[in-house]
C-alpha cells in the first residue's frame, strides 16, 4: 500500500511535500505493525526487567564475564602448558576458544531457570500472568534476556582469548583467516547464529525445568546433573576420537558437540590442529549437520518449554 | 448455636440491580477432597467498600482468587460487570486491580521500575504511564521513594506501593487480600487512609481481613466467613445491633441455681455457662440491669455468693465469635 502510494505519486510526476509526509507516515505505521507482529510486547517487557536487574546486579555481570575468563585461564593456560607446540599447529588456547564459548553458553543458559523459579517464589509470575501478557510471551521474554547474557559471555571469551594469544605473540586464527572481508563476515554470522540457536535450546530447556520445579535445591541438583555429562561427553575440551563407545554415543547426541563443531569451523576453519594431535578436518556438511542437530534440539525444547509454562501453577 | 443463625442476612432495603458490580452465586471450591469455599453467594455494590471477614483458613483467599479469574472454581457463577469471569477470565483482567495477600514485589527493582514494569505489562503508552506513576505515587505518599529499591521499603510502604501499582490500570474494582497483615499500628492506619482515599475516587473496594477493627472501620458491608461459608452479613452497625446487647459475666460457683432464677427475666436473651460462671446476654444496656440481677441473687435464700461481675459491650469481635460458634471469652476482671 505504501509503495503503491509512492509509485502513484511518481507516475503523476508530482511528488509533493504532503505526499512525502503521508508516505513517511505509512512507512512508520508499517514498521509499527511489523514490531507488533514480530516483537511480542509482553516478552520485551520481561526482557527489559531482567536487563534492568542485570545491569544493577554488578556481581552477576562480573560473574558472567569472570567465569569464562577462569575457564580460559584454567584450561587454556594450565592444560595448554602440557601440550607441546608444533610447526603448523595452533595454540591450545586458540583451539579452546570455541569449546569454552560453547560451555559458558550452556551454563549461563541453564542457569536462567533460577530467575524463573525466583519469580514463581516471590509471586511475580502472578503479576505477569494476571496482565495481558501470555505465558508464551513470558517464556520468550525470560529466554531473550538469557540470550543477551549468553552473547555477552561469548564475546567476553572471544576477546579474552584473542588478547591471550596476541599478547603471547602466537598465531591467531579467527573467522576464516586471510580469506577476505566477505568470508570473514559470513563466518562471523555463522558464529553468532549457532550461538543464538544453541543458547535458545538450553534456555528453553531451563524454562521447561523451572516451570515444573518448586525447590531451589532440586533445581540446583538437576542442573548440575545435566551439565556434567554434557560438559565431559562433548568435544569442547578435547577431541572425541579416543572416547570409549558409550561416551562416544553420548557425545554423538550431545548438542554441545555440534555447537562446538560449528563454532570451531567458523573460528578456526575446516582444517586445524593443535599440539601434536592428529589434524581435524571438516567439511561444509559438518556445518549443515551441526545446524540441523542443534536446531532440532532447540525446537524440541521450545515445545517442552511452551507446554511446561502452560502448566505453571499459581497456587 | 450456629445452626439457627446460618447464613443470616441483615439487608437494608431492596438491592438496586444496576448498582451491582460483582455477583457471586453458589461458589464452591475444593482442593482435592477438602472444600475451601462451600457455597458462597453475595453481591458487591458499585462504589462500596465490601469486606470479607474471617479467620485464617476461612477460604477468603480462595474466594478472591476465583473472583479475579485466577482460579477456576469447582462450581458456582461469578459475574463482574456483567462478564462471566469463569468463562472469560481474560476479559476482566483489564477492569480488576489486585493486591495479593503475600507481598509481590521484585526485591531488586526500584519503586519506579516496579510501577514501570506493571504499566508496560498492561501496554500503557509511555507518556500516560509516566504521568500515572507520579500521580499514584503521590496518592500513596511514596513520591519521595521513587528510586528506592523495594527491598528497603517498610512493610507499610510496600503495601502502599502495591496499591498504587494495582491502580495503574484504573480498575473499576480493587481487590485487597488482607492488606494490613503483619503491619504495625501506624502502618495499618496509613493503609486505611489510602483505602478510603481510593474509594473516594470512585473505586469499588473488595477487602478481605481477619482484623475485626479493620472491617468495622472501613467496610460499608461486612460478610463474615468461616469454614468456607458466609455466616452473616450486613453493615458493621447492624451486625453489632443484631447481637447488640450487652453481656454480663457473673463469676459464681452455683451456676445451675443462678440459671434457674435468672431464666425468668424477660430482659435476658440467653444464658451460657463458662468455666468460672455464667455469661448473660441481655437485650438492653447492662448498666441498669446488672444491679437488678445482683439484687435478685442477693435476696435468695440461702444466699447465692457472686465472686465478681463484668459488663461487656459488644464489638464486631463478639459478633464474629458469636456466629463462628465460639463463646465470648471473658476479659479480665477489674
Ligand atoms: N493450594 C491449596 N491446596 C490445598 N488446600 C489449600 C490450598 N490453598 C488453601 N487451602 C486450604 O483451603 C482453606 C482456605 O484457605 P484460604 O482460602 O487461603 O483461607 P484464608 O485466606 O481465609 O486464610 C485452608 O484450610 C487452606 O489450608
Ligand atoms: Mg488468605
Amino acid at each position: 500500500m505504501m509503495f503503491s502510494c509512492i509509485l502513484q505519486a511518481e507516475k503523476l510526476g508530482k511528488l509533493t511535500y504532503p505526499d512525502l509526509f503521508l508516505s513517511f507516515q505509512l512507512i512508520e505505521r508499517f514498521f509499527v505493525s511489523l514490531k507488533e507482529v514480530f516483537i511480542v510486547h509482553g516478552a520485551w517487557t520481561i526482557f527489559w526487567r531482567e536487563m534492568v536487574k542485570y545491569k544493577r546486579r554488578m556481581m552477576t555481570l562480573f560473574v558472567t564475564i569472570v567465569q569464562p575468563v577462569l575457564w580460559i585461564l584454567l584450561f587454556g593456560v594450565a592444560l595448554g602448558s602440557t601440550i607441546p607446540e608444533k610447526e603448523g599447529s595452533i595454540s591450545y588456547v586458540n583451539f579452546l576458544i570455541p569449546g569454552i564459548i560453547g560451555l559458558s553458553i550452556l551454563f549461563s543458559s541453564l542457569f536462567a531457570s533460577f530467575n524463573v523459579l525466583l519469580d514463581k517464589e516471590f509471586g511475580l509470575t502472578k503479576e505477569i500472568l494476571m496482565s495481558p501478557t501470555s505465558r508464551n510471551q513470558a517464556m520468550v521474554g525470560y529466554s531473550l534476556s538469557g540470550l543477551a547474557k549468553s552473547l555477552i559471555q561469548a564475546f567476553a571469551v572471544l576477546l579474552l582469548g584473542v588478547f591471550l594469544i596476541v599478547s603471547g605473540s602466537e598465531k591467531l586464527v579467527l573467522f576464516g583467516e586471510g580469506e577476505g572481508f566477505f568470508d570473514t563476515f559470513i563466518w562471523f554470522l555463522t558464529f553468532v547464529l549457532i550461538i543464538v540457536i544453541f543458547s535458545f535450546g538450553f534456555l528453553f530447556m531451563a524454562m521447561a525445568i523451572a516451570a515444573r520445579m518448586t525447590s531451589h535445591g532440586a533445581l540446583q541438583a538437576l542442573t548440575t546433573m545435566l551439565t556434567l555429562p554434557l560438559f565431559f561427553a562433548s568435544e569442547a575440551l578435547y577431541p572425541s576420537r579416543e572416547f570409549p563407545f558409550w561416551l562416544a554415543i553420548i557425545a554423538k547426541i550431545n548438542p554441545l558437540t555440534y555447537c562446538v563443531r560449528v563454532l570451531q569451523i567458523s573460528l578456526l576453519g575446516y582444517d586445524f590442529r593443535y599440539g601434536d594431535n592428529p589434524p581435524f578436518h571438516y567439511e561444509f556438511a559438518d556445518i549443515v549437520t551441526g545446524f540441523i542437530m542443534v536446531g532440532l534440539f532447540t525446537l524440541i525444547m521450545f515445545y517442552l518449554a511452551i507446554k511446561s509454562f502452560q502448566k505453571i501453577k499459581l497456587f | 448455636m450456629i445452626s439457627d443463625v446460618n447464613s443470616v442476612s441483615i439487608s437494608e432495603g431492596e438491592e438496586d440491580k444496576e448498582d451491582v458490580i460483582v455477583s457471586v452465586e453458589g461458589l464452591v471450591h475444593k482442593y482435592g477432597d477438602f472444600t475451601a469455599v462451600d457455597g458462597v453467594s453475595f453481591t458487591v455494590r458499585r462504589g462500596e467498600v465490601f469486606s470479607l471477614l474471617g479467620p485464617n483458613g476461612a477460604g477468603k483467599t480462595t474466594a478472591i482468587n476465583a473472583l479475579i479469574g485466577l482460579l477456576k472454581p469447582t462450581s458456582g457463577e461469578i459475574y463482574l460487570d456483567g462478564i462471566n469471569v469463569i468463562k472469560n477470565p481474560e476479559k476482566v483482567k483489564g477492569s480488576i486491580g489486585i493486591v495479593f495477600q503475600e507481598t509481590i514485589l521484585d526485591r531488586e527493582m526500584t519503586v519506579w521500575e516496579s510501577m514501570e514494569f506493571h504499566g508496560k505489562l498492561y501496554k500503557i503508552p509511555k507518556e500516560e504511564r509516566h504521568e500515572k506513576i507520579w500521580e499514584l505515587l503521590e496518592l500513596v505518599e511514596l513520591s519521595e521513594k521513587v528510586d528506592e529499591i523495594t527491598r528497603r521499603l517498610s512493610g507499610g510502604m510496600k503495601r502502599r506501593l502495591e496499591i498504587a501499582r494495582a491502580l495503574m490500570t484504573e480498575p473499576t474494582i480493587l481487590f485487597l487480600d488482607e492488606p494490613t497483615l503483619g503491619l504495625d499500628p501506624q502502618g495499618r492506619v496509613l493503609i486505611w487512609e489510602q483505602i478510603r482515599k481510593v474509594n473516594e475516587r470512585g473505586t469499588t473496594m473488595f477487602l478481605t481481613t481477619h482484623y475485626m477493627e479493620e472491617a468495622d472501620r472501613l467496610a460499608d458491608r461486612v460478610f463474615i466467613m468461616d469454614h468456607g461459608k458466609i455466616l452473616i452479613s450486613g453493615t458493621p452497625e447492624r451486625l453489632k445491633d443484631k447481637l447488640g446487647k450487652d453481656v454480663i459475666f457473673l463469676y459464681l460457683a452455683e451456676k445451675e441455681r443462678a440459671r434457674e432464677v435468672l431464666e425468668g427475666f424477660d430482659f435476658i436473651n440467653e444464658i451460657v455457662e463458662f468455666d468460672k460462671g455464667l455469661e448473660i446476654v441481655l437485650n438492653g444496656s447492662g448498666v441498669p440491669l446488672a444491679p437488678r440481677i445482683m439484687e435478685t441473687l442477693d435476696s435468695l435464700k440461702p444466699k447465692l455468693a457472686v465472686d465478681g461481675v463484668n459488663i461487656k459491650r459488644p464489638s464486631l469481635d463478639d459478633v464474629f465469635l458469636y456466629f463462628t460458634g465460639r463463646k465470648i471469652r471473658e476479659t479480665d476482671i477489674s
